[in-house]
């Protein structure tokens, strides 16, 4: 059973323009699945549709093979955890304590054993000293950092991230893909990440890209990653090591393994041996 | 004038629990008609920093120049309007502080503040959207119909309109697509280039820095850790290996190959530079 399956799903916000068009796809248990596209291809729709947060008008939503209806959205939700783009939306407590605890409390977690949790996922997301702070006093990136641990604390068989770590300095991005990954192999996590950042679409398992509501592409992050040209028309942008590459091959050196730089470092050196 | 820190501290929430040195003891000197970078983990105080040039943050203690203006610690700063006028200031996420019926009003918002009429406000709104890329199209649309990176678009016009000497923009590409990103960049060096603006970016982006800006400060727990020309930042010296940032893709390349024994070009600008470099290697020799 597939924890998120998607049939000919329609939507719109005004009833007249589709923002979501006939979107079909599958995530597959245990997937680490990233959804890229432009901005305004409705990749957040698609989110927001799959926790309920927004009505679709036509198609299926399947989560563990149960169709999304609100009979069934209570239990689907407690299944889901997802983390939006910006923080400011998704403060509840006064501290930051008291936020992480708002989830676990919601799911029913021991008062003894809570304390445990919130300062162990605060430890993971670097926010311990920052425990009695008011979170509305942080920084954007802060926020962010303790709405990821209010979630992650939760253990969600299946976690949703729209745009995630956007706003997180690229060692912070490292530290939380790092234990999203661990959560991801521990606890055989589903993930769903919608983001830009190519480094960790080539890192996942399963891509699928967006463009004007539709989905035009589904495959492997080599496969759908190593053409230049036609992720430009998809208003994307290809990893360095494809442009690369591309600059290479017109200069008559064809490189194999384009869409992972160490690969591609390996392979160069071979060539640079060779000669 | 130029724009100068001088000892400048700044506590959030003062006498209370939550009482946090957020500033430390800022000295900064920032160049006129430059695009400058500041970057560092979260927390390090940047948004903190930035606030403070149009003197949304008042100093704890120390003292800002702004331009023609002086802000000083536990003094009434009299006429900040006039001081909003010349420094604007785009926010983390400005798109959600968008809120009139349709776009050209909501741009119009701005200069109408400034006491100019209903048309110059229009004119000057109607300049600003077409600068980021929005045609006549859009203006009677709702800003909340419209997709979270031509919402960012509209907001940075809102700013735009009331054309201000000194730019301050907050993490502005963070969560645009690759090519709104790359755009939204090109349309800050086209207003320092053309429009000689002074222009300020907070960023997490060092392909951004690396390739757009022309100095970058470094922050870290409230400090400045480094202030140094881009060039010299990635290409000179040590500081950009310690500060514990992920580099620029490019860098990343250019370091992996070199310490496989590559003897690569020492200052390589793009993608096409780094072939050439790679090429000779392999050809040579």
């Amino acid at each position: 059973m597939n924890p998120i399956e998607i049939k000919n799903l329609n939507f719109s916000y005004d009833q007249t323009q589709d923002v979501v068009k006939d979107v079909s796809f599958v995530v597959k248990k245990g997937s680490y699945t990233t959804l890229i596209g432009h901005n305004g291809s409705g990749k957040s729709t698609i989110a927001k549709l799959i926790i309920g947060l927004l009505e679709k008008e036509k198609g299926s939503i399947l989560i563990d093979g149960e169709e999304l209806s609100l009979e069934s959205i209570e239990g689907i939700r407690r299944k889901i955890g997802i983390v939006f783009q910006n923080p400011d939306n998704q403060f509840i407590g006064a501290t930051v304590r008291d936020d992480i605890a708002f989830g676990l409390e919601n799911h029913q977690v021991e008062p003894s054993e809570m304390d445990v949790i919130i300062e162990n996922y605060a430890r993971e997301v670097g926010m311990s000293e920052y425990l009695d702070h008011e979170p509305t006093r942080l920084s954007g990136g802060q926020k962010q950092r303790v709405a990821i641990a209010g979630i992650l604390s939760m253990k969600p068989d299946i976690l949703i991230l729209d745009e995630a770590t956007s706003m997180l300095d690229p060692e912070g991005k490292e530290d939380i893909n790092k234990l999203v990954k661990q959560l991801h192999k521990e606890n055989n996590m589903t993930i769903l990440s919608i983001t830009h950042d190519v480094e960790e679409v080539l890192k996942s398992d399963h891509v699928i890209v967006m463009y004007e509501g539709r989905i035009v592409k589904d495959g492997t992050p080599s496969e759908v990653m190593k053409n230049e040209e036609e992720l430009i028309r998809l208003k994307l942008a290809a990893p360095y090591s494809v442009r690369l590459a591309n600059e290479l091959k017109k200069l008559g050196i064809p490189v194999k393994q384009a869409w992972d730089m160490e690969g591609m470092v390996d392979e160069l050196c071979q060539l640079l041996l060779n000669k | 004038m130029p724009i100068a820190f001088e000892q400048v501290n700044y506590i959030y929430a003062p006498k209370t629990p939550f009482e946090y040195e957020a500033l430390k003891r800022i000295d900064l000197a920032i160049e006129l008609n430059k695009i400058t970078a500041i970057i560092g983990p979260t927390g390090s105080g940047k948004s903190t920093l930035v606030q403070h040039l149009n003197a949304l943050l008042l100093p704890s203690s120390g003292t800002i120049y702004v331009l023609d203006r002086e802000i000083v610690a536990n003094q009434k700063n009299k006429d900040l309007k006039s001081l909003r006028k010349k420094v604007g200031l785009v926010f983390q996420f400005p798109e959600y502080q968008l809120f009139e019926e349709t776009i050209i009003k909501d741009v119009m918002f701005g200069p109408l503040n400034f006491k100019v009429t209903d048309e110059e406000a229009r004119q000057k709104a109607m300049k600003a959207l077409a600068m980021v890329g929005l045609d006549p199209s859009y203006y009677e649309r709702s800003p909340l119909d419209i997709s979270g990176g031509q919402k960012r678009r509209v907001a940075i016009a809102g700013i735009l309109a009331i054309d201000p000497d000194v730019l301050v923009l907050d993490e502005p590409t963070a969560g645009l697509d690759p090519q709104g990103a790359k755009s939204m960049m090109e349309l800050f060096v086209e207003l320092n280039r053309t429009h000689h603006k002074t222009i300020l970016i907070v960023t997490h982006d060092m392909d951004h820095v690396l390739n757009y800006c022309d100095n970058v400060v470094v922050m870290k727990k409230g400090e400045i850790l480094t202030h140094q020309q881009v060039n010299d930042f990635f290409f000179k010296g040590e500081d950009v290996l310690d500060i514990e940032m992920a580099l620029p893709q490019r860098l990343k390349f250019t370091e992996a190959l070199r310490a496989k024994g590559f003897k690569l070009t020492d200052k390589i600008r793009n993608v096409q530079e780094l072939a050439l470099s790679i090429k000779k290697e392999i050809s040579h020799e």
